[in-house]
C-alpha cells in the first residue's frame, strides 16, 4: 500500500513536469538549408535581400545584433550615422580610413566581418580589453563559415539599410559557382609593406603596434634585442612555443602560417627587427 | 598467519596494481595509429552513413541508452564516494553506527552495478551501429584511452566487489584502514572512468587537438582529453553525482521509514534519511557554482555556443531548470524544517522557518520569471515589447544570482538551525560567537542582494563581474558559520534526539528529491547535447543524419520522463533485489523439510 | 543584554569592512574600475 502510494505520488511530480514542459513555446530549430541560389541572375536589391536572409538566418547575426545588449543593434540602429561617426572616431585606424562615401562603408563592413577586432564600437569589446578585442568571431571561418559571395550580399543589405550605394556585385557565371561552394579565401596579392601585413593580420590588436597601445600581448619594441629573428619567426608561426612571463597561452591565432606568404613574413620579421625600443615605461 | 606480513603483501598488491594502471594511463600515445591515417581531415558523413535498423532511427535509441547509462553510472559512482567518507567518520570516532550505514549503502546500490554495465554495453553497441563514422573519427582522436577505458572497467569490478565483500573480513584495526585504502581505489578508478567519458563528451563540444580547419589530428590524446570544457564538466558532475546518489539513497531510507514497525528500525531509517538529505544538500549547495563556471567556459569558448544555450533557443529549458531546482530545494527545506520536531529545543526555531519558506518561495519565483521570451508579432503588440515591462528585469541574471545565492544561503541556514537544536552550547564565548554569526548572515545578505542591484545600475559587464561577490559571501557564511559552530560544540550539552519522530509527509520530500534530479539531470543532458546544434563535433564534423535537428522541449520533455519512469523501475528492483538478499525463509512447522 | 547588542554592532560594523573590502578586490581584479561610492569609476 505504501508502494502504490509513493509510486502514484512521484507518478504525479513527473507528470507535472512533462506538462510543464509541453506547455511552453515548443520551438525545433533546425540545421541551416543549404541553399541553392542562381548568383549569375542577381541584382544590387536580389543581392541585399539574400543579404537580408543570411542575416536573419545562416549567418547567425541576429544571435548577438539585437537589442539585448550584447553587439550593436543593427536593425535598429540608423547606420549611415553610425557608421560615419565610426569611421570619424580618432580610434579608428582601419581599412576604410582616408576613404568616403559607399566606399568607406564598404570597406569598415568588410573589415567587421573578416576582423571584428580591427575596431571595436565602445563598451563592447571583451571584458578587460579596454575595447580592443572583439568577441565576435570572423565569419567567414567556422562555426558561421560564409562564403565571400554570401559576405558581398551582407555587405548589400547593410550598405541598403545605410542609405548608402550597393557597391558590390553579385559574382558572375563560375566565379558564382566557385563562390558559392567553398569558404571565401581573398584573393588579393602579397601585402608590400610590414604595416600592410599588420593591418590585414590584426596584430596592432594586441599588441602595441603603430600607436595602437593594446597590451593584450607583450610589447613587441625592441624585440630585436631579445630574440634573434628566428626565435620571433617561431613566436609567429608557432605562439606557443613560447609565452612570455606574465602572459597566458592559447590566445594569439595559432595559423599565421597559413594565413602569411613567406615574402610578408620576411617583410614582417625585417620590421620586427628593426623596432626601436622605447622609453622604459613608467 | 603473520598479520604484518599479510599486510604488507596486500599493500604490495594494490601498489602494483596502482603501479600497472598509472603507466596505462600515461600512455595512450604509445598505442597510436600510423601518423598518415591521423593527418586525413574528419569525415564528412552523408545521409546514407546513417543506418535506419528495424525502423529506428539513431539518436532515440542512442539517447535513451546514454541517459539510462548516465543516470545508473552517477549513481554507481557516487555512493562509493560518500560510503568511504561515512566509514571513515565511523573509524575516527569509533561509533559502529556510521559503519552499520555506510554498509547499508553499499549494499543496497550493488545489484545497480551489473545494470549500470548492461546500459553501458548497449550504449557502445548503439553508438557503432547507428553512429559508425562518427565513431570512427573519435576512436581515431582518442585511439590509446578507449583500451585504457576498458581496462579501468576491470578495475572498477575488481575494487568494487573487495570493497564491498571484505567489509566484514577486514572489520577491525589495522584491516578497517586497509579496507578503507580499498575504497579510496575503488573512488580513484571510478573518477577516472568518468573523466575519460567527460573528456569524449566536451571534445565533442569543445574540439582541441585537432586542426580547427580540416578535423585532422594535430595533437596528442592529452591534448583532445584537456579542452576548454574538460575540467568544469569534471567538477560539476563530480559535485553533481554526490548529490544525486544522496538524494537517491534517501529515497530508500524513506521508503523503508514508512514499511517498518519497530521504534528501533524506524530510529535508525529515519537517522538514514537525514544523512542521505544531508549529503544531497551538501553536494548540491556548491552545484549552481560548478554550473556557472562551465557556463562561463562555454561563453569564452564559444560565444555562440553560450548564447544558444542561455539566450537563443534553448533559453526556456533554464526556465524549466529553474523550476527543478526551486522543487529540490523547498523539498529539502521542508524535510529539515520537519526535522526540527526532532528535539524540543527544536521547536524553539519553528517560528523562524515562515521567513526562510518566504525566502526560499520568494527566490524561486524570481528565479523561475523569463526574460526574453518567443513571440508572435501581435503578441509583441499586446505586450508592448519582446519583455514584460514589470517582470522583465526580474529575468536577467542580476536578478536570478540574486536569488539563487539568497536560497543557498537560507537553505543553509535550516540545516543549521538543525544543527544546533541538538546541542547547547557551554563554552563561555558562546553568547559572542552567535552575535559574530548573526552579524554575519545580516550583512551577508546585504551584501548579496547590494551587488545585484548594483548589477542592475550598471552596464551589462558589470552584471556579470557582480556575481562573484555574490558567490564568496554565500561562500564564507557557509564557511564561517561551520567553523564556529564546531568549535561551539566542543564540550556542548547534548540534547536528546528523537530519531524517528518524524510524519509521513516529511518522507514524501524526500521521494521528491530524486524524481527531481533524475528529471533535472536528463534535462540538462539534454541541452548539453543540442548546444552542439547540427555538428557531431563542433565546427568540425556535421551531422548530416535526419535527426540533426534540436527536438521542441515538449517532445524531448516527454522522452525524458519515459527515461526517468524506466530508471525509477531499475531502482525499484534494485533496492528490492537487496530486501530479497536479506530475506531468509522459515522452515515449515510440520517437522522435516520434504521438498 | 547591552553587552549583546555591543558585540553585534561590532559584529556588524567589522563584516561591512570586511565585505565592502572583498568585493572591492574582486570587482577591481576583474579590470571594473569602482569607485568609493560604489559606482564604476566613468
Amino acid at each position: 500500500m505504501t508502494f502504490l502510494r509513493v509510486m502514484l505520488f512521484s507518478l504525479v511530480v513527473l507528470l507535472a513536469y512533462t506538462l510543464f514542459a509541453n506547455i511552453l513555446p515548443q520551438v525545433q530549430s533546425d540545421p541551416p538549408k543549404e541553399e541553392k541560389i542562381d548568383l549569375g541572375s542577381l541584382d544590387a536589391a536580389g543581392l541585399a535581400a539574400w543579404g537580408e536572409r543570411i542575416f536573419k538566418g545562416q549567418g547567425t547575426c541576429t544571435l548577438c545584433h539585437n537589442e539585448l545588449g550584447r553587439a550593436p543593434d543593427l536593425l535598429k540602429l540608423d547606420l549611415a550615422a553610425e557608421f560615419a561617426e565610426r569611421i570619424a572616431d580618432p580610434r579608428y585606424d582601419g581599412a576604410a580610413k582616408g576613404l568616403d562615401g559607399a566606399a568607406a562603408i564598404e570597406a569598415y563592413l568588410r573589415e567587421s566581418m573578416l576582423d571584428p577586432s580591427a575596431y571595436v564600437v565602445a563598451g563592447f569589446g571583451k571584458k578587460g580589453t579596454n575595447d580592443t578585442v572583439s568577441p565576435m568571431p570572423a565569419v567567414d571561418r567556422p562555426p558561421i563559415g560564409l562564403s565571400e559571395a554570401e559576405i558581398d550580399a551582407l555587405i548589400a543589405f547593410l550598405e541598403e539599410r545605410a542609405g548608402a550605394e550597393i557597391t558590390v556585385t553579385a559574382p558572375t557565371g563560375e566565379q558564382a559557382q566557385a563562390a558559392a561552394q567553398d569558404g571565401g579565401e581573398e584573393e588579393t596579392g602579397p601585402a608590400e609593406t610590414a604595416q600592410a601585413v599588420i593591418e590585414r593580420l590584426g596584430c596592432a590588436a594586441c599588441h602595441d603596434l603603430e600607436g595602437s597601445g593594446a597590451d593584450v600581448g607583450p610589447r613587441l619594441d625592441g624585440i630585436g634585442k631579445r630574440y634573434d629573428r628566428a626565435m620571433i619567426r617561431q613566436s609567429i608561426l608557432d605562439p606557443n612555443a613560447h609565452i612570455a612571463e606574465g602572459f597566458e597561452p592559447d590566445i594569439m591565432p595559432q595559423d599565421y602560417a597559413e594565413q602569411l606568404r613567406v615574402s610578408e613574413l620576411e617583410l614582417l620579421l625585417d620590421y620586427l627587427e628593426k623596432l626601436p625600443a622605447k622609453e622604459a615605461a613608467q | 598467519m603473520n598479520p604484518a606480513g599479510s599486510m604488507r603483501r596486500a599493500w604490495t598488491v594494490v601498489f602494483l596494481v596502482l603501479a600497472a594502471t598509472a603507466a596505462a594511463l600515461a600512455a595512450p600515445d604509445a598505442l597510436a595509429q600510423a601518423a598518415d591515417a591521423l593527418a586525413q581531415p574528419a569525415p564528412t558523413p552523408t545521409r546514407a552513413d546513417y543506418p535506419v535498423i528495424g525502423g529506428l532511427h539513431g539518436r532515440p535509441v542512442v539517447w535513451g541508452f546514454a541517459q539510462m547509462h548516465l543516470f545508473l553510472a552517477a549513481f554507481v559512482l557516487a555512493v562509493p564516494l560518500f560510503v568511504v567518507v561515512i566509514e571513515l567518520a565511523g573509524a575516527v570516532t569509533h561509533d559502529a553506527r556510521y559503519d552499520v550505514m555506510a554498509h547499508e549503502f553499499m549494499k543496497i546500490s550493488m545489484a545497480a552495478y551489473s545494470f549500470t554495465a548492461l546500459t553501458g554495453g548497449g550504449l557502445a553497441l548503439a553508438l557503432f551501429l547507428f553512429y559508425p563514422v562518427v565513431m570512427d573519427y573519435l576512436l581515431k582522436v582518442f585511439r590509446g584511452q578507449a583500451l585504457i577505458y576498458a581496462v579501468l572497467f576491470v578495475l572498477e569490478s575488481v575494487f568494487l566487489y573487495l570493497y564491498y565483500y571484505s567489509w566484514n573480513a577486514l572489520r577491525h584495526g589495522q584491516r578497517k584502514w586497509f579496507h578503507l585504502s580499498l575504497g579510496l581505489v575503488l573512488n580513484t578508478v571510478g573518477l577516472t572512468l568518468m573523466f575519460v567519458a567527460n573528456a569524449w563528451t566536451t571534445f565533442m563540444m569543445s574540439p582541441a587537438g585537432v586542426d580547427p580547419a580540416t578535423g585532422a589530428i594535430t595533437g596528442t590524446v592529452w591534448a583532445a582529453t584537456r579542452n576548454p570544457l574538460w575540467n568544469p564538466l569534471n567538477l560539476h558532475r563530480f559535485l553533481a553525482n554526490i548529490a544525486y546518489g544522496g538524494a537517491i539513497v534517501g529515497a530508500y531510507a524513506a521508503y523503508r521509514f514508512l514499511s517498518v514497525r519497530s521504534i528501533k528500525e524506524r530510529a535508525h531509517y529515519d537517522w538514514m534519511g537525514y544523512t542521505a538529505n544531508l549529503i544531497a544538500v551538501a553536494g548540491f549547495l556548491p552545484l549552481p557554482f560548478a554550473g556557472y563556471w562551465l557556463m562561463a567556459e562555454i561563453y569564452a569558448y564559444s560565444q555562440q555556443m553560450g548564447i544558444t544555450a542561455m539566450g537563443g533557443v534553448l533559453a526556456w529549458l533554464f526556465i524549466i531548470q529553474a523550476l527543478l531546482i526551486g522543487t529540490i530545494l523547498l523539498a529539502a527545506n521542508y524535510y529539515l524544517w520537519c526535522g526540527l520536531g526532532r528535539t524540543d529545543r527544536g521547536a524553539r526555531y519553528a517560528p523562524y522557518v515562515k521567513y526562510i519558506a518566504v525566502v526560499i518561495v520568494g527566490g524561486f519565483l524570481v528565479w523561475v520569471t523569463p526574460h526574453t521570451l518567443i513571440l508572435s508579432p501581435e503578441e509583441i503588440r499586446i505586450l508592448g515589447g519582446t519583455s514584460h515591462k514589470v517582470l522583465g528585469p526580474l529575468g536577467i541574471m542580476p536578478a536570478k544570482n540574486t536569488a539563487v545565492n539568497l536560497m543557498l544561503v537560507f537553505t543553509f541556514m535550516s540545516f543549521q538551525l538543525f544543527y544546533r537544536s541538538g546541542r547547547v552550547p557551554t563554552v563561555s564565548w558562546a553568547g559572542v560567537g552567535n552575535m559574530v554569526i548573526v552579524a554575519l548572515y545580516a550583512v551577508g545578505i546585504v551584501n548579496i542582494v547590494a551587488a545585484g542591484i548594483y548589477g542592475y545600475i550598471t552596464p551589462t559587464v558589470y552584471k556579470v563581474g557582480a556575481s562573484v561577490p555574490q558567490v564568496v559571501t554565500t561562500l564564507t557564511i557557509i564557511v564561517v558559520s561551520l567553523t564556529i559552530d564546531s568549535f561551539m560544540a566542543r564540550g556542548a550539552r547534548k540534547v536528546e534526539v528523537h530519531w524517528g519522530r518524524m510524519s509521513t509527509r516529511s518522507q514524501y520530500a524526500l521521494f521528491v528529491l530524486p524524481v527531481a534530479f533524475t528529471w533535472l539531470m536528463a534535462l540538462m543532458g539534454y541541452i548539453r547535447s543540442s548546444v552542439r546544434t547540427h555538428w557531431h563535433v563542433y565546427t568540425i564534423m556535421k551531422d548530416a543524419s535526419a535527426d540533426a535537428y534540436i527536438p521542441t522541449i515538449g517532445s524531448a520533455g516527454n522522452m525524458i520522463t519515459l527515461v526517468t519512469l524506466a530508471f525509477m523501475a531499475v531502482i525499484v528492483f534494485v533496492f528490492w533485489l537487496s530486501q530479497l538478499g536479506a530475506t531468509v525463509q522459515e522452515a515449515p512447522a510440520g517437522g522435516e523439510d520434504r521438498s | 543584554m547591552k553587552a549583546r547588542v555591543v558585540t553585534f554592532v561590532i559584529a556588524m560594523a567589522a563584516w561591512l569592512v570586511y565585505f565592502y573590502a572583498v568585493d572591492w578586490l574582486i570587482m577591481t581584479r576583474q579590470g571594473l574600475p569602482v569607485a568609493w561610492n560604489l559606482l564604476p569609476a566613468s
